[in-house]
């Protein structure tokens, strides 16, 4: 722990003994733990599962890579046209823009709700194969010990045969 | 041709933000020094409409120069390129895509374009600022030669502001009270302020902290955070703050015992020099300029241990002498980023960039 508070606090003032304050915050530790509460949560962007178990083929891997890199591309961007009659041309660009930017904004905000939604979806489907994927391992591994010991029997079965 | 004017210009401008503050401060400057000076914007909060000209707006005229704020990659850097005046670029640093991957795809995808973008300008660029040395490796990178490194401005507004008598009479009393101050936006990681509360809370259970800042093009981040405290069981002692007024801010620090600043990604950090001013301790994550910022104030957290964060708040808030060491040194490294100084630099930095073209 001692090398932990020294090497996490860094206080370069010269004028402050940093040992004596490394010293303390120990003493603290030392009293009241150093664990770390449990559980924090983290804000993460969905990810694709590894497919480990063969039982899915490459282009669903594939497409479930594709979903979660696109699930939240749903918005819309300000695109306007500048009006340039004369004299009343920046009226109307204020006008068009101040328009527009009210119909970006619910479209976008529709859009966030949709990339909830997206985002939920998302999960649960990576959740799912995930799952299957986890379950059909044991399956495969039985397969694969079931077909090391036919082999093994068929070889012993030869060599009695050749000897 | 002389100089006659220098006008701001900035992709977006919101009330509470320090580029705008800055803003403020830089056109008073200029103002000063007897330059015209507006301020265009490619948005405005309604707030600011009356004190901003969208910059659809803005006519060339000969003696005329730009001041473009760089925060994001933005249509409006065309448009300033295309206006074929000198542009004098201060550089604020362009938050990294990755933190926005999740809270926001459209920004991610704006941010991912800005290097790219701030290459295009060098050209007419006459001048580069940047408010940290981290800040300025940028624009060598993108190719700049004529550089140099100003500290943020504090707005003076701020530090003058009376504190807000209702924030003082809400939550005046007793109880230990940590800030945070910046947009509500991943990269600043308002959580991690909040999981340090979490253990702070084992020392001192009357601990709470306050947020302040609004949310930024991250409502999903937001709407995540929100749920992040109540599931810490922090509900009664994370306040979110939202935007605030110079006169709020000024009662949050009026309040708080330490400001924590967790953030992975600053340019400068402009709510470190605020503290400073304010007298208020601040305990940082030692990340991109921060260090640079705190120029050997404040005390550093190298790794995100919150039990050891914890044990150093509590420290701080106890031992009176080491407390008052922390603050003396930062109100002196305060005083070497100080407006004044700053701006007389910026003014001489621009009078020898654009010595030719007066």
């Amino acid at each position: 722990m001692e090398d932990e508070v020294a090497r996490t606090v860094r206080i370069d003032d010269p004028a402050v003994d940093a040992a004596a304050i490394h010293a303390r915050i120990r003493e603290g530790l030392a009293q009241r733990g150093s664990d770390l509460p449990a559980d924090f949560p983290e804000f993460e962007r969905p990810d694709a599962p590894g497919l480990a178990s063969g039982l899915f083929s490459a282009e669903l891997a594939q497409q479930l890579e594709r979903l979660n890199a696109s699930f939240d591309q749903v918005w819309v961007e300000l695109s306007l046209i500048e009006s340039h009659f004369p004299i009343v041309g920046a009226w109307i660009s204020r006008y068009k823009r101040d328009l527009h930017r009210l119909v970006v904004f619910y479209v976008n905000t529709l859009g966030r709700r949709q990339q909830a939604v997206n985002e939920d979806l998302v999960r649960l489907v990576n959740r799912l194969i995930a799952e299957v994927d986890a379950a059909g391992l044991p399956a495969l591994r039985r397969d694969l010990e079931d077909t090391r010991a036919r082999l093994a029997a068929m070889e012993t079965k030869l060599a009695d045969r050749s000897g | 041709m002389a100089i006659r004017a220098i006008h701001q210009v900035m992709t977006g401008a919101a009330p509470g933000s320090s580029t705008w503050g800055e803003a403020r401060s830089v056109q008073a400057a200029l103002r000063g020094w007897g330059l015209r000076s507006d301020t265009y914007v490619g948005e405005a909060h309604a707030a600011l409409r009356r004190e901003t000209i969208h910059f659809s707006e803005y006519r060339p005229q000969p003696g005329d120069v730009l001041l473009y704020h760089f925060t994001a990659a933005s249509p409006l850097s065309d448009q300033v390129f295309a206006a074929g005046r000198p542009i004098i670029l201060l550089y604020h640093n362009v938050t990294p895509a990755r933190y926005y991957a999740n809270a926001n795809p459209r920004v991610a995808a704006q941010l991912a374009r800005a290097s790219e973008q701030l290459a295009t300008l060098r050209p007419q660029v006459r001048l580069a600022l940047a408010h940290s040395e981290f800040s300025r490796r940028d624009l060598i990178a993108a190719g700049y030669e004529h550089t140099a490194v100003i500290p943020g401005l504090v707005s003076d507004t701020l530090i003058s502001a009376a504190p807000d008598v209702h924030v003082l009479a809400r939550f005046g009393g007793e109880g230990i009270n940590l800030l945070a101050v910046g947009r509500l936006a991943p990269n600043k990681r308002p959580e991690d302020a909040v999981k340090a509360l979490h253990a702070y809370r084992r020392i001192e259970p009357r601990a709470r902290l306050f947020l302040a800042g609004a949310s930024d093009n991250a409502e999903r981040y937001v709407d995540w955070l929100h749920g992040c405290v109540e599931r810490l069981g922090l509900g009664d002692s994370v306040h979110f703050c939202g935007h605030v007024t110079d006169a709020q801010l000024a009662a949050y620090y009026r309040l708080a015992h330490v400001l924590i600043c967790m953030s992975e990604h600053e340019g400068f950090c402009i709510p470190l020099v605020e503290a400073m001013r304010f007298g208020v301790p601040i305990l940082a994550f030692e990340s991109s300029a921060i260090p640079e910022t705190l120029g050997g104030a404040g005390v550093l957290i190298r790794e995100k241990r919150y039990p050891i964060i914890a044990e150093v708040m509590h420290v701080l808030n106890t031992d009176a002498p080491f407390r008052d060491r922390v603050i003396a040194r930062q109100k002196t490294r305060a005083a070497e980023m100080e407006p004044s100084r700053t701006l007389a630099q910026l003014r001489t930095l621009i009078g020898v960039a654009l010595e030719d073209t007066a």
